[in-house]
């Protein structure tokens, strides 16, 4: 195994995707007792489960590693090659159908992250999905588009 | 190893560093000064952290400003910062591993020999094995100083590095700085600077106002210190020494009984200096 696999691993911030599991656990019981996920909620377990997998790169430690050789832009790569297939699979076994309008908040999110900082990164799915449902507008109407734009966000973004 | 040339670092409007020229061989290299003078910027961008807006800087004959060389650099370097956070599940040997590893020390038994060596180094291989939830503070920053040693850097940059340590833990730093290549180390702790220190630089709001050895910013204050047993109005500065006596530092009187000053006389006259209108 890589040497760097586990120690990210254990340094990664898994509780806010527990949190997550267990309330989107919670939730598709009841749902399944009613038949089916209520359309009004998918929006928010995504949102809730995009945010999970941005709060995973808050690192405690990053001014101590701010030095070493290893930049900044990869170890938040390895992060995220260990939290997108976790919070991509809670998705699925919880609310299941197309992953793309998770992938457009998440890629926001991170792309947030990147340019403003892991708490607005967090804030940016949730406060996207409560507005659009305050406002009354489809959460997810072109998520290929939002995808494509986040990503080139993230990706100039990528040394900060 | 250290060529800074007219640097300069702005926070919106404040500029944190400003035109500092530091230049730095072997040795210890001290930063005094009080909080906000721009130490913490000026060891971030000597650590690679920070880039600076102007001017020019060199580390181990390497520019930092580019991404290669910046690599290079820091596969030389070591870095603590002022506040340095670790894992708290992790205890000392896997923190210290975990670094290891981003230093790129992919060989796994000479890095388990590096990662020992260095928690000896800090006095911390009794305690390598225990959470680091539930190490004291003292033994928190010796982790990370143990961190910022992996590898035997040949540039060590250190915020504050006896920050939480006791007396005898504090004496094992300074042996152990005293046998590192060139370290440059912001403190508030004069003591330190005079029991390490080659070369010392004085920062006040952002800019170098002194630059020279231990014993020149001693000597600013030469003449200029004398004891009492009365504390005296007029001096800039007045304190009760342990023997009962007045010390005072500014302008002595006729017939006052100067004494040699000390590094805090001197740093002490050069901050009011600074603060006088």
């Amino acid at each position: 195994m890589t040497a760097w696999v586990l120690p990210t691993v254990r340094a990664t911030s898994w509780t806010p995707l527990a949190g997550v599991a267990v309330c989107l656990a919670v939730a598709s019981a009841l749902a399944a007792h009613g038949g089916a996920w209520p359309g009004t909620l998918t929006g928010v377990a995504t949102a809730a489960v995009a945010a999970a997998v941005v709060a995973g790169l808050r690192d405690p430690a990053a001014a101590l590693l701010a030095a070493v050789p290893t930049s900044h832009a990869v170890r938040r790569a390895r992060r995220l090659a260990l939290l997108l297939p976790a919070g991509f699979g809670l998705w699925l076994a919880a609310v299941g159908g197309p992953l793309l309008g998770l992938l457009a908040l998440t890629t926001s999110g991170l792309a947030v992250a990147v340019w403003a900082g892991v708490p607005l990164g967090v804030a940016a799915p949730v406060l996207w999905v409560i507005t659009a449902r305050a406002v009354d507008i489809d959460w997810d109407p072109r998520p290929e588009l939002v995808t494509v734009a986040a990503g080139a966000a993230l990706w100039m973004g990528r040394n900060r | 190893m250290i060529e800074a040339i007219a640097l300069t670092k702005s926070y919106g409007g404040t500029r944190a560093v400003d035109d500092v020229t530091l230049s730095a061989d072997r040795g210890v290299i001290g930063l005094l000064g009080p909080n906000g003078a721009g130490k913490t910027s000026l060891l971030r961008m000597a650590a690679t952290v920070l880039a600076p807006d102007e001017g020019s800087l060199r580390l181990l004959g390497l520019d930092p400003g580019r991404a290669d060389e910046r690599v290079q650099i820091r596969r030389r370097l070591g870095y603590l910062p002022q506040s340095p956070g670790l894992y708290p599940g992790f205890t000392p040997y896997d923190m210290v591993d975990y670094v290891a590893v981003l230093k790129e020390h992919t060989d796994r038994e000479r890095r388990r020999h590096e990662v020992r060596r260095v928690l000896e180094a800090v006095t911390l291989q009794d305690v390598m094995h225990r959470k680091i939830r539930a190490l004291s503070g003292g033994m928190k920053q010796r982790v990370a100083l143990a961190c910022a040693l992996v590898g035997q850097p040949d540039l060590l940059v250190l915020d504050e590095p006896a920050n939480g340590l006791d007396p005898d833990q504090r004496l094992g730093l300074r042996s152990l700085l005293s046998a590192a290549p060139t370290v440059l180390m912001a403190t508030h702790n004069i003591s330190e600077v005079s029991a390490l220190c080659q070369q010392v630089y004085v920062m006040f709001t952002g800019r170098v106002r002194f630059a020279g050895t231990p014993a020149e910013l001693a000597g600013l204050a030469h003449g200029r210190v004398w004891e009492d047993d009365r504390q005296d109005p007029d001096a800039v500065r007045s304190w009760l020494t342990p023997t009962g006596s007045y010390r005072h530092l500014g302008d002595p009187p006729s017939g006052a009984a100067v004494v040699d000053p000390t590094l805090d006389d001197g740093y002490l006259l050069l901050a009011r200096m600074e603060h006088a209108p």
